[in-house]
């Protein structure tokens, strides 16, 4: 169930973006089922398989997909009533860009900054490059450049308009671990003054930096809390099994299994069940992969 | 940088375009080359060197204002060298006293070329006179019998073609040749599908579809400058081209002529156009620049509709055959078929054909051009293409 948390005085105001009710029929077919969520400022991490309705949901937010039903406002006006404002205050960073081979880094964002109708073009294009540390790259072709620095590229485009919402839509997919964590330092450090969304489904991606996290399943929100009260919520249903190689095959098998470690000829087993699955299994604390797990799969579903 | 200059550069100012353009203007030169010296263009040019240097001789002699002198000059020429091969036992020996070195070559040149153009040049005023003549008195006809079409293109006729006549005599094979030219439409058009059909489909395969729709900026003034781009792009090949054309035909046949009207070629004797020849060069190259407009704007929906760029570009390679044979049917007294060649851009870029003789319409008494309906249909499907682009994209 969606968990409303009651703004305190000095959240209302602050800004905030209300979804209210968000409902998005494809023909028959419902994507997204009364999804209503309250964001302010920070980093929020939309999470959910292929499928869930994230891509839905950011096509509504970035408005470029009319809602069938609900409202979403920023703070508290109506977006569809704000019209071009409100792709002001929007930044937007999809999947894999690859964005035009032949531009150099600075012509992309002199496009960008026209395309996004940016008044100080020169001013916001040197500032955003020193923000994602491209300032040496500008006059290389953006075809020349490695993934992570098309990907910081990415982010330099989204902020140029100075955004008051900024979506990422899976920003480290294909990085390397090291440019990952420089990825979401980046995308820290931005977190101040404007609210983020960063939809993935790599877990670790927003475990660190989001300030809360979404869930989204099969297009309705389940879940909504930081990531310690989401591992809260599975509290006791995450148990440590010792087991040999012939039990552990069958407990893959059977039980929602969230890591398996290798320890003195024996195995350790972490499993996701609401009741005890064994009789030696021992309580154990909760990470927001199983949260995850717990949330998205069923043991029913198969094996993990 | 303009948003304008940097669409351009996004997808038309490219190197494989450039190159490509580049290579076209190669081609299109050797093509014109190749075509004179098989004599497709001036068929003299095909012929022995001495009969190239009889009818540099004898054009030389009369080339320039039509006067008397000129005029009996060729008719003394003409009917002495037709009265030395009419019985054909003039010599066929090369001879000293001749313009081509054979008495049969002088008056191949003659017969071929000189006599009946001059004939024509002469001979042009009273000819048009014996058809005002009959124009008014169809006019009359038409006027007492109620035909108000009639009445109004005999009146047209009456108005446009009246005081015509040709001061001067050239020889006008190789404009002629330029004003039907039209392989380089072709390579335009070829242009045109390289360039302009990924206009959409090169940002859903660059991922920024979602990223410009975003932008406030990203719907009409984007959809603005990508048509802008397309129809500019249209534009500059066919500036190139058309100058291009002009600079090898005219180092190839001569520029003489220019200024002379455009009825002074055989061919078009019945044009409703009263300008000169280098003016209906110049408006000819306008027509084709604008149906390569609307053919840019075409190129544009088709990518607004796939995915892939390679299939904007087959499908439009598809539509410019079917629509280049609609053209065919410009003049066709079926108005299914007229129809269909005033849809076809490509009318518009042999748009020299539309003007070859007097062709149009009667709408309320008033007498149209063909050419003009087209226009006006093109720019109605130009309008609607853009609605149908911005529906497609900016509508979902």
């Amino acid at each position: 169930m969606p968990s409303h948390k009651r703004l305190t005085f000095c959240e209302e105001y602050m800004m905030k973006l209300e979804l209210e009710s968000i409902t998005k029929f494809y023909g028959k077919y419902p994507a997204l089922q009364n999804v209503s969520a309250t964001l302010t400022e920070g980093v929020y991490g939309l999470l959910g398989p292929n499928g869930a309705g994230k891509t839905t949901l950011i096509n509504i937010l970035i408005g470029i997909l009319p809602a069938s039903g609900g409202v979403i406002h920023l703070d508290g006006e109506n977006t569809v009533q704000m019209g071009g404002r409100y792709f002001d205050q929007i930044g937007y960073m999809p999947q894999y860009p690859q964005f035009y081979a032949n531009f150099t880094v600075q012509e992309f964002l002199d496009y960008m900054c026209q395309v996004k109708g940016v008044a100080n073009a020169k001013e916001s294009i040197d500032a955003a490059l020193v923000f994602v540390n491209l300032e040496e790259n500008r006059s290389k072709r953006i075809g020349a450049l490695s993934g992570g620095m098309r990907q910081r590229l990415g982010i330099a485009q989204a902020i140029l308009n100075d955004p008051k919402l900024l979506v990422l839509d899976e920003p480290t997919a294909g990085l390397d671990p090291g440019e990952r964590i420089r990825f979401r330092n980046l995308i820290s450090r931005l977190a101040k003054g404007r609210i983020i969304l960063l939809a993935t489904h790599i877990v670790s991606d927003v475990e660190y930096i989001a300030k809360e996290i979404l869930l989204l399943r099969k297009g309705t929100l389940v879940m909504q809390g930081t990531p310690r009260e989401l591992e809260q919520s599975i509290q006791g249903k995450v148990w440590e099994v010792s087991a040999n190689e012939a039990d552990m095959a069958l407990m893959v098998d059977t039980y929602c299994v969230s890591n398996i470690k290798q320890q003195d000829g024996s195995y350790l087993l972490r499993i996701v069940d609401d009741g005890k699955p064994l009789r030696g299994a021992k309580p154990v604390s909760p990470n927001l992969d199983e949260v995850f797990l717990h949330t998205f799969f069923q043991p029913s579903e198969g094996q993990i | 940088m303009s948003f304008l200059y940097l669409e351009a550069r996004k997808g038309i100012l490219r190197r494989y375009t450039l190159i490509a353009l580049a290579l076209f203007l190669c081609l299109n030169t050797v093509k014109i080359i190749a075509d004179y010296h098989a004599g497709e263009i001036r068929p003299v040019a095909a012929n022995t060197s001495g009969m190239q240097a009889g009818y540099d001789t004898i054009y030389e002699r009369i080339k320039g204002p039509i006067t008397e002198e000129t005029v009996r000059f060729l008719t003394s020429e003409y009917q002495r060298l037709d009265a030395l091969t009419a019985d054909g036992t003039y010599s066929r020996e090369p001879q000293e006293e001749t313009y081509s070195g054979y008495i049969f070559g002088d008056y191949y040149l003659l017969h071929s070329y000189f006599y009946p153009h001059m004939e024509y040049s002469v001979k042009y005023s009273s000819d048009m006179e014996e058809i005002l003549a009959q124009a008014k008195e169809n006019m009359t006809f038409y006027q007492e019998s109620g035909n108000t079409a009639g009445a109004a293109e005999n009146a047209y006729i009456l108005h446009h073609y009246a005081g015509r006549t040709i001061p001067a005599f050239y020889l006008y094979d190789g404009w002629e040749a330029l004003l039907s030219y039209d392989f380089s439409d072709l390579l335009i058009l070829l242009l045109l599908i390289l360039a302009v059909a990924p206009a959409f489909t090169r940002e859903k395969e660059n991922g920024m579809t979602l990223i410009l729709s975003s932008c406030k900026r990203g719907r009409w003034p984007l959809l603005i400058s990508k048509c802008g781009a397309g129809v500019i792009f249209a534009w500059i090949p066919t500036i190139l081209f058309a100058l291009l054309n002009l600079l090898v035909f005219g180092l190839l046949c001569g520029f003489d002529g220019w200024g002379s009207p455009l009825y002074a070629i055989e061919s078009y004797q019945y044009t409703p156009f009263s300008g000169s020849i280098l003016l209906f060069y110049g408006l000819i190259c306008g027509l084709k620049a604008i149906g390569f407009s609307v053919t840019a704007l075409l190129l544009i929906l088709l990518s607004a509709y796939f995915q892939k760029s390679l299939y904007p570009c087959l499908m439009g390679l598809g539509l410019g055959v079917a629509l280049n044979y609609c053209t065919g049917w410009a003049l066709s007294p079926v108005w299914w078929k007229q129809a269909l060649s005033c849809i076809s851009p490509f009318t518009l870029t042999s748009g020299s054909k539309l003007l070859e003789s007097l062709s149009g319409v009667s709408i309320g008494g008033v007498y149209l051009l063909r050419l003009f309906v087209v226009l006006i249909v093109q720019a109605v499907i130009a309008c609607l293409l853009v609605i149908a682009i911005r529906r497609k994209l900016c509508c979902k």
